[in-house]
């Protein structure tokens, strides 16, 4: 009996039931299984406590669980929409946020202002104030697609009607070579008031933004936005609701 | 508009943009479902049904992150176990009450059978629910949503945030330990040794 061959049978055993492993892997085991008992009697072991567990029967819900989940669904829905000052902003759709607006109006400008950033901790804020006075700046520059710091569900309809003949297609597949590095970059803050979605997104890309540009994705009206650090980059995709919908790698 | 056949997506649009109600339909049909896996990482129906409340609440939120390209019952499964092994870490020095494992036991596992039949299925319910309950939490979540869910190794990795080697990994480790907990309940005979 090989020794190699056990050991790698042993640790392939539970996988080779479920029949997740390669065709080759497959050879080796099932030669290997032809001339080792244990092994054998491992696979009959696996496949009996997989049957025991597979064949549980899932409990009964409590008695009138289904009534006492949706007033919890309810208690937390009031709970979320109280009355507070920043619920009216952390409801706004994403891209009307500034520091959203700020990027989009950047990627609008992108070939015109030059932005050029050390990103440091300590200048983070400072950056993304830059950007928001640069967005303002060049709000003039782009009279027909109004991004402004407080748009309207209208002038997103008017970007999207505008836009929506000529927006760039991408596929999954095409997101490699779409991230190809662009020297520029631009460093964006979080705002206080994000809503946890969007800061669990922020804190997963690093975020030094390298472009960030309404497309079709994937037949889909989307945002994309691509972001890079130590030369790993990572596109978000924002869906036509400002959510965050995706996130490539 | 909306009814109870509408796809997971649209109740989720539909939530995301202010219907309540839509997220509730889509509550109810995973009810059951999430309650199906806190019970078994958890072994208990009261905490079952505790952790299924605190999963959609949770889930009120980070739908708004969902990933449209997956599932949405990977996405569930995803919060539920990370829930799960959320609570499981914060009662980790709480032993299990043994008096919980007995009469869900009897539940837990089909009984369809003859007296003796029923006898036998329920004590091996019980010891796989016990064993359930001693193995570590992220081995229990890979056996639970792969031989009690029957999910496919890609899901499993993208609900327990993993690699695929690390899935087949714990999967394997958790059906040795049940299956060692079985022969030593001697329900399984001694097999092949060296
Ligand atoms: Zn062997």
């Amino acid at each position: 009996m090989n020794e190699e061959d056990h050991e790698f049978t042993q640790k392939q055993l539970s996988s080779y039931l479920d029949g997740e492993v390669s065709k080759t892997n497959r050879e080796i085991i099932e030669a290997h299984l032809e001339t080792c008992e244990e092994c054998r009697a491992d696979l009959e072991l696996l496949k009996t406590a997989a049957e025991a567990l597979s064949g549980s029967d899932t409990p009964p819900l409590p008695d009138q669980s289904d009534t006492r989940l949706l007033s919890a669904i309810r208690a937390a829905d009031a709970k979320e929409n109280a009355p507070q000052p920043v619920t009216e902003s952390a409801k706004r759709p994403l891209w009307t946020r500034p520091w959203i607006s700020a990027a989009a109006g950047l990627a609008a400008v992108f070939l015109i202002v030059v932005v050029v950033s050390v990103p440091s901790p300590s200048n983070v804020v400072q950056e993304a104030q830059l950007s928001d006075e640069t967005a303002q700046r060049a709000a003039p520059v782009e009279e027909s697609a109004p991004i402004a710091d407080e748009p309207t569900a209208g002038s997103i309809e008017a970007i999207e009607e505008k836009e929506a003949l000529d927006l760039k297609t991408l596929e999954r597949e095409d997101i490699p070579d779409f991230l190809e590095p662009i020297n520029t970059e631009l460093t964006v803050a979080l705002p206080e008031d994000a809503e946890p979605a969007v800061t669990a997104a922020f804190e997963a890309a690093p975020p030094s933004i390298h472009y960030f540009e309404q497309v079709l994705f994937e037949g889909e009206v989307s945002w994309i936005l691509v972001a890079s650090d130590n030369g790993k980059k990572k596109a978000l995709v924002f869906d036509d609701n400002g959510i965050l919908a995706d996130i490539l790698y | 508009m909306r009814d109870e056949t509408s796809s997971d997506n649209t109740l989720i649009k539909e939530y995301l943009g202010g219907d309540l109600v839509a997220f509730e339909t889509l509550a109810l049909r995973y009810q059951k479902r999430v309650f199906g896996i806190c019970f078994q990482m958890l072994g208990s129906s009261t905490e079952a049904e505790d952790v299924t409340q605190e999963t959609f609440i949770a889930l009120m939120t980070t739908v708004k992150s969902f990933n449209k390209r997956s599932s949405f019952s990977t996405w569930i499964y995803r919060v539920t176990t990370n829930r799960c092994l959320d609570r499981l870490r914060a009662k980790k020095s709480v032993p299990v009450d043994p008096s919980e494992l007995g009469p869900q036991g009897v539940m837990w596992q089909s009984s369809d059978g003859g007296p003796e039949d029923s006898a036998i299925a329920r004590d091996t319910g019980e010891l796989i629910a016990k064993t359930l309950n001693e193995i570590p939490g992220e081995f229990r979540a890979a056996v639970v949503l792969r031989d009690i869910e029957g999910l496919e190794y890609v899901a499993i990795a993208e609900a327990l945030d993993t690699t695929m080697g690390t899935v087949k990994s714990r999967i394997s480790r958790g059906r040795r330990l049940i299956a060692e907990a079985l022969r030593q309940s001697q329900q399984i005979p001694e097999q092949g040794t060296k």
